[in-house]
């Protein structure tokens, strides 16, 4: 019998591939993938036939060429002989100052709303009801072309200031004006010596800090509690002050006027951002404000019953036992209401905001006719910002997320293995973990490290996407190849490696090493990093770039003390 | 998978272009109307009227194209185009034709592979400011905030015209005509910008016309007119004779009144009868029927009478014939010859 047990020879048939539970599933997906494969290249065949057909080529030339029309709002230099790229990039910053504007504004509406909902006050609680149940329910289309129209039609024209009979003021003592073409408001001028007291606002902003810290520490250690906020409010403003009056106020304001037509001076915020900034974090703010209202529910009640029983007010049971725990399913759902407050902002050529869907995929895709390479343009940069959102997002939410029992463990292949004999084994602690306790926090030299890494990202990004176009130095567009890729590698690898640095995730310590590997491709490349900083040559960017990459893994992988504060991981002694 | 799926939407968009290539005349033959592009309202050139007729000079040449195919003005379909949507429309086959105020360029001809088979207006760009402002030139614009058209050849020439003068503007990008006389009117923006017909038909609305001015000065040339896909010469050939039948009508004396009679039987003018159809196959070379010219000036009128029932001088709009008027009285406006 145990002779007809053994498989005697080779026994594969083909029909084994479909019949064999052991080979079902792998066949199956290398036939799915071969179909996939040959739609796409059917597909894409077909596109490229039947542009031809319409007798249109496929190419990014357009881009370098002046774009003839011009923006009102540019936060880069910019005119109408400024190229198509340029153009872009003005209309990406556009988006970019809507988004980030939008979900900072929306997360405060969003936690203000979602806490007063819950609120024991019936007014506050049903106000907040409506403001939810109503914005929710209206189309955020219907509701940026409302606050455009309230600002267009509501607010008083410029000549309406002009004259004996003026029939409008401006605000706060002349310094602030409301038009129905946007905000007014004074700016600030920099004078000689203002640099001080900037560097003076930092460095107690440091300070202070520090001491925060140091309170803390104390407070763990003694159990007293200092007024924390008010010394180090107290501490910057007086400091900054002080600074400032020793320096002969070097600062001033620069007040609006009207002149011609319109104001001139101050700071000039139009109508038409205004109403887009508003109307989606208003939307979004009601989304976000359901989120915290569940996430707060989800908290069981004995946690308040507990923290009340051991004597705290309803302020601080809200703010140290409640929210921690609340953020933990609040922050999921979070990430996907930026992602749609950022994609909702393409909305904005309704009110006349020129984001880049308005100048990249509005004119310029008018003017020169490329549909696909402006759209397939402006989908790259959608796709690369929700998934940049998403990633810091999630990098966060590891950080405050209950930690399971399979976080600890699960990390899988990483570059400190290597490193066993130099470094003693590694253990990944939990957080939490009474051994990592004295380590906890965000200190040491990481925060170091995420300025290197940021300096790096927006020196880069401000080479290659805003720099002047000079003979020596081609567009984007024009570059090789080579030199593209090795900057896209960069642009990830670098804020890849910042994100996962900035919170304290160990697979830090992979992508730096990637990063190195990255950045010494794009040498290899000749990538032109002479012209990254004006007056430092390129030897000597390489050089510093290399040794400064060297020395971040260095001392992470064998350093005195581990600083990935999130799973430690701890050399075994 | 994503790819996939985006790429399938890719393919499948240019399949439709691609499929609405070549043979639009015989396309519009056998669904049996006319699909044309016109402009989403535009008041003499392009509106609908208090039945929802579409109605105005453009939209009155496209039915003069229907009449000319099937002897009826009303087998025709109108989509209304913003300045942005409308090359994609033609592109796509959604339209067959484009009559909608756009303006012939060069890059528009070549590089947005569009036809442009002639010139049904000659426009201008020009600046609308309200009277109180006190402005009488348009270089004294310094610092104004300027409404434009977004997609629009206005756009290109505002930015050429304020970098030549080296004046400073603020330029407020708008959809379509409605929204900016709304802004317009609401002082949100001081100075309106577009085809100097445009403003024209755009004051006739207001409430006191009277209390805007055009400035004086004309930045660009502006020639409006039909356009058609790329690569399709027979559909062009019908669209472009039409506009030329229309014209040379005018020139030759016949007109909505009397063509049935001129037509009914060859006159002693050749020429004339050539046009209408009692001498020679000229409609049969177009692919079209033999009295097709006098189909088109019994149902819509000559062009001058399409003008002056539309944007003329005695309607609202009140537009003078100027650069519009016949070779033979002043204009520009000159046919090729029917032979």
């Amino acid at each position: 019998m145990s002779d007809t047990a053994q498989p005697s020879g080779p026994s594969f048939r083909i029909d084994m591939l479909w019949n064999d539970s052991r080979y079902r599933s792998t066949f199956i997906q290398i036939v799915a993938l071969v179909l996939v494969i040959l739609a796409v290249m059917y597909l894409f065949q077909n596109v490229v036939e039947n542009l031809a057909a319409l007798g249109k080529t496929f190419g990014f030339d357009f881009m370098t060429q002046p774009a003839s029309y011009d923006i009102n709002q540019r936060l880069i230099e910019y005119n109408s002989r400024s190229t198509h790229s340029t153009a872009a990039v003005v209309g990406i910053l556009n988006t970019l100052v809507v988004a980030i504007v939008g979900c900072v504004l929306a997360t405060i509406f969003g936690v203000l709303a979602g806490v007063a909902r819950l609120s024991k006050n019936w007014i506050i609680a049903r106000l907040m009801t409506v403001y939810i149940e109503g914005v929710r329910n209206v189309p955020v289309l219907i509701q940026i072309l409302l606050f455009a129209a309230i600002f267009d039609e509501a607010l008083p024209a410029p000549s309406a200031f002009r004259g004996e009979d003026a029939t409008a003021s401006m605000w706060l003592g002349d310094s602030v004006a409301a038009t129905n073409r946007g905000f007014y408001f004074p700016m600030p001028v920099w004078l000689e010596g203002s640099f001080w007291v900037v560097v003076a606002f930092f460095v107690l902003l440091v300070g202070a800090v520090w001491f925060g810290r140091w309170a803390k520490e104390r407070q763990q250690a003694t159990g007293e509690a200092l007024p924390v906020l008010p010394i180090q409010a107290g501490g910057v403003i007086i400091g900054t002050f002080l600074v400032f009056l020793v320096m002969g106020m070097p600062i001033t304001l620069d007040f609006p006027a009207l002149k011609g037509f319109n104001f001139q001076g101050g700071i000039y915020v139009r109508n038409s951002y205004m109403a887009l900034t508003l109307a989606l974090s208003i939307y979004t703010g009601a989304f976000i404000a359901e989120n915290v209202r569940a996430g707060i529910q989800a908290v069981s009640k004995g946690q308040t019953e507990a923290a009340f029983a051991l004597g705290l007010r309803p302020n601080r049971t809200m703010n140290l036992v409640i929210l921690p725990q609340a953020l933990r399913v609040i922050i999921p759902p979070l990430i996907s209401q930026y992602l749609n407050l950022t994609k909702n902002s393409s909305l904005a050529l309704l009110v006349g905001y020129m984001d880049v869907t308005g100048t990249l995929m509005g004119i310029t895709l008018n003017q020169t006719g490329k549909e696909f390479e402006t759209l397939f343009l402006g989908m790259a940069f959608y796709l690369a910002v929700s998934l940049s959102v998403a990633a810091i997002m999630n990098l966060y939410n590891e950080q405050v997320k209950l930690v399971e029992r399979t976080s600890a463990v699960g990390m899988g292949f990483s570059v400190i293995d290597l490193f066993s004999s130099v470094s003693g084994k590694w253990e990944v602690l939990k957080k939490g973990d009474a051994k990592m306790q004295p380590l906890y926090g965000i200190r040491g030299l990481l925060n170091l490290f995420v300025i290197f890494y940021a300096v790096s990202l927006l020196l880069l990004l401000d080479y290659t996407f805003l720099a002047e176009i000079t003979e020596t130095r081609p567009s984007y567009f024009d570059w090789p190849g080579g030199k593209q890729i090795a900057t896209l590698l960069m642009l990830l690898t670098l804020f890849s490696t910042l994100a996962t640095c900035l919170f304290k995730n160990p697979r830090f310590i992979d992508l730096a090493v990637f990063d190195l590997l990255v950045f010494i491709f794009a040498v290899a490349v000749g990538w032109p990093f002479g012209q990254l900083v004006e007056g430092v040559s390129g030897p000597v960017i390489v050089l510093v770039g290399i040794a400064a990459r060297l020395a971040i893994i260095g001392y992470t992988i064998v350093g005195e003390r581990p600083n990935l504060t999130f799973f430690h991981r701890v050399r075994r002694a | 998978m994503k790819t996939s799926v985006f790429l399938g939407a890719l393919a499948a968009a240019s399949l439709t272009a691609g499929l609405a290539g070549a043979a639009t005349l015989d396309d519009v033959k056998a669904k049996g109307f006319v699909q044309c592009g016109v402009a989403t309202g535009v008041p003499g050139f392009a509106f609908t009227d208090a039945s929802g007729e579409w109605d105005g000079f453009d939209a009155t040449m496209c039915r003069a194209v229907a009449a000319a195919i099937f002897g009826d003005p009303k087998a025709i379909k109108f989509t209304p185009t913003t300045g942005k949507t409308r090359f994609t429309a033609l592109a796509s086959g959604e339209v067959d034709l484009l009559f909608r105020n756009t303006t012939w360029t060069l890059s528009r001809d070549t590089d947005l592979k569009l036809d442009f088979v002639g010139v049904n207006y000659y426009d201008g760009q020009g600046f609308m400011v309200p009277k109180a402002l006190g402005v009488s030139s348009a270089k004294e614009l310094d610092g104004a905030t300027v409404c434009i058209q977004t997609g629009t050849t206005t756009e290109l020439n505002l930015a050429d015209f304020f970098r030549a003068n080296n004046i400073s503007y603020e330029p407020v990008p708008i959809e379509t005509n409605a929204e900016a006389t709304q802004k317009y009117l609401a002082g949100a923006c001081d100075v309106y910008t577009t085809d100097a017909s445009g403003l024209a038909a755009t004051r006739s609305t207001f409430e006191a016309p009277a209390d805007h001015v055009i400035l004086p000065e004309i930045i660009s040339k502006e020639p409006l007119g039909p356009a058609v896909r790329h690569g399709d010469s027979e559909w062009a050939d019908v669209v472009r004779w039409t506009l030329n039948a229309l014209i040379a009508a005018e020139e030759l004396g016949v007109n909505s009144g009397n063509v049935e009679q001129l037509g009914s039987a060859a006159t002693d003018n050749p020429e004339l009868n050539r046009l209408l159809g009692t001498e020679g196959e000229y409609g049969a070379m177009l692919g079209l029927p033999k009295d097709w010219a006098v189909n088109v000036i019994k149902s819509t009128g000559n062009y001058g009478e399409i003008f002056d029932r539309t944007i003329g001088p005695d309607t609202q709009i009140g537009l003078a014939r100027g650069l519009n008027a016949l070779w033979t009285q002043g204009g520009i406006l000159y046919t090729p010859p029917f032979r």
